[in-house]
């Protein structure tokens, strides 16, 4: 099964969810999170076979068998390797393998692709949960094949943004806040959030508070982990920047070219918007890039 | 209940035992049979060179394991399969490399590769001990088979040859290692069932030098190895049209292209509904299909099918996921709402 989800959707959630549920009906589960185990599909391979031991700890034979040290020759190339360290995840009786955070795009083609068929032959059922942009070669063959059943958590309906509201807000404030009034944060970490503010600025009387930050770091997430450097940049700064800008380029580690990509990229998202630099002497005015403010950024 | 089961039993299977079990023969709908073909060639007095082609999803995998099963009930018959895995695409720079991959595959994995046709045999064999005509009783009174045998044999030969990387070692060494297994009544058949998988490239393109290398590097190395065995490589029709190398080299060696038909329309009895009731019937689900399933959400998945290429395993994975939206409806059967609902609440790709 593929879970596929923005940050905040409740990938993680629904993971924990499935190991305690699973769990609770005696089946065994191997919890990984892909990104903290490593990149390389090996190390990533070993990172479940640890948490399988850990699930198999009743199970002495086929704790012993997971942990068996592999027979593989010394010199074996990387293909012989890749699929013995594979088979070494079989386990006497179904399993569980919810692997979360798959963002690497070359790991995940080469064990969902590449070794598909060999984890097919396994007795494991694998749950993997990554974010829409990351699961192209997850959604394209030979992978695809892999996930019978695919659920998108992205989107949140108004019913269920509604169902939120009613479980974070407090009777009076149901009454203030129309969940349909709410900007574009659709998943759940961003409705919770921005329906806790709301709530505080009703507490406080606020009416012209800056609109979260975090709704902005969410929707930069979205286009992935270059426009969330950027916008992160861009807020710690709090003033307007331009492509030409060289200390932001070295911050970032960034070409100018690349700057002036993801700037273009973010004002297309209307998270920046820009305008003429009017104080520059002569030629043609640079532009200038901010932070747009407002409920919707 | 028998709904829930549903769920379970339509889901596509991957697992070779699985895929033997739930598998229905096409001649029944007067169309060729992959698995019928390759079980011919396999069985027949010449070492066979078998090119199995067919569409994602339309059962390559399930016609070789089939064969492979069938051939496994013949008493006195040690087919001694080895399924290979690609798995990185440097084994097909050279055909020295390929058959060191092949070496060190079986050397590292000699155990596995008859893994599962133990426990198979082993179970059919303890059943009647009269299966297999080899199978004998041990001293401890359990029963063993040739594919009993097979492993020990295939472990104490692969350990046995040294792992080489020149052509000419490699030639020599795999080519003994073959005649010996031969010569203790086996018959090897190699397998290479994942072309897809590492010709592939991340944006859903070919890598066609891949593709052909297999072939250029890989088959024309094992073929020329001077002993009896079989060669099943499984590949997608495009495969054939953007890597022509791959024909060229498959007539030099003699390969009978066998295709896999797509599934019939408009004949009785309905392939799609055989193949779904027989997913009942070894689930054990003895409710016939047309109660659970309405002929609409029948006439549905065949037009689905037609649409995704014959890819079955998307049609039998959307059967399950339309038998969920029913039961969660109280719907005493799958309809057509069902199927389209479950269509539709698959994310775009």
């Amino acid at each position: 099964m593929l879970i596929l989800g923005e940050g905040g959707s409740g990938k993680s959630t629904t993971l924990n969810w499935l190991r305690h549920e699973l769990q609770r009906r005696g089946g065994r589960v191997a919890r990984v999170d892909a990104a903290a185990v490593g990149r390389d599909v090996l190390e990533l391979l070993d990172g479940v076979r640890s948490e399988l031991v850990v699930a198999f700890n009743d199970d002495l034979v086929a704790r012993d068998r997971l942990t068996m040290p592999e027979t593989i020759p010394p010199d074996a190339s990387r293909g012989v390797r890749l699929v013995a360290e594979v088979r070494r995840l079989r386990v006497p009786e179904n399993a569980y393998v919810l692997l979360d955070g798959m963002i690497d795009r070359e790991t995940a083609f080469e064990l969902f692709g590449r070794l598909r068929d060999e984890l097919w032959a396994l007795n494991l059922v694998w749950v993997v949960a990554a974010r829409p942009q990351d699961a192209g070669p997850l959604r394209r063959p030979p992978a695809d094949a892999f996930f019978a059943v695919v659920i998108d958590l992205s989107t949140l309906s108004d019913r269920e943004v509604r169902a939120m509201s009613e479980r974070v807000l407090r009777g009076v404030d149901r009454q203030t806040i129309d969940p349909h009034a709410l900007p574009t944060v659709d998943t759940p970490r961003t409705v919770r959030g921005m329906l806790r503010w709301l709530e505080a600025r009703l507490e406080h009387g606020q009416t012209d508070a800056p609109p979260p930050a975090f709704v902005r770091q969410e929707r930069a997430a979205r286009l992935g982990r270059p426009a969330s450097m950027l916008v992160a940049e861009l807020e710690a700064r709090g003033e307007p920047v331009t492509a030409q800008d060289v200390e932001l380029q070295r911050s970032l580690g960034w070409t100018r070219a690349h700057l002036q990509r993801w700037l273009a990229r973010l004002e297309e998202e209307g998270l920046v918007r820009s305008f003429p630099d009017r104080q520059v002497g002569q030629g043609r005015p640079r532009k200038l890039f901010e932070l747009v403010e407002g409920p919707g950024a | 209940m028998t709904l829930a089961a549903a769920e379970t039993a339509f889901r596509s299977v991957t697992q070779p035992r699985e895929l033997v079990t739930v598998y229905v023969a096409l001649k029944r709908f007067s169309i060729d049979d992959p698995q019928a073909v390759v079980f011919g060639a396999l069985n027949g007095p010449d070492p066979a060179r078998v090119l199995l082609i067919g569409e994602p999803g339309t059962g390559k995998s399930s016609a070789v394991h089939s064969a492979l099963d069938g051939l496994s009930k013949m008493t006195g018959f040690a087919c001694a399969p080895v399924f290979l895995t690609v798995g990185d695409v440097e084994v097909l720079k050279s055909g020295g490399a390929f058959l060191g991959h092949i070496l060190q595959t079986l050397s590292a994995q000699a155990d596995d590769y008859a893994g599962d046709l133990d426990a198979h045999d082993l179970e059919r064999a303890a059943a009647s001990t009269t299966t297999l005509a080899d199978a004998r009783v041990s001293q401890g009174g359990r029963v063993t088979a040739p594919a009993v045998s097979y492993t020990a044999t295939l472990h104490e030969l692969s350990k046995a040859h040294q792992i080489v990387t020149s052509q000419a070692k490699s030639t020599k060494a795999l080519g003994s290692l073959v005649s010996e297994l031969t010569e203790r009544g086996y018959r090897p058949v190699f397998i290479i069932d994942d072309t897809e998988k590492f010709a592939a490239r991340q944006d859903g393109t070919i890598d066609e030098t891949a593709a052909a290398d297999l072939f250029r590097h890989g088959v024309d190395a094992l073929c020329a190895i001077d002993a009896a065995f079989d060669v099943v490589v499984a590949v997608q029709p495009r495969y054939l049209v953007e890597a022509r190398v791959i024909d060229d080299y498959a007539q030099r060696h003699g390969f009978a292209r066998v295709h896999v038909p797509h599934l019939p329309r408009g004949v009785e009895p309905r392939p799609l509904a055989e193949i779904l009731q027989q997913r009942l019937y070894v689930k054990g689900i003895k409710t016939p299909l047309e109660e659970l399933v309405d002929r609409d959400a029948l006439v549905a998945l065949e037009t689905i099918c037609g649409e995704r290429a014959y890819d079955l395993r998307q049609v039998l994975n959307l059967a399950s996921s339309a038998a969920v939206l029913a039961r969660q409806a109280s719907s005493p059967s799958v309809a057509a709402a069902h199927v389209f609902g479950a269509q539709d609440a698959t994310p775009e790709r």
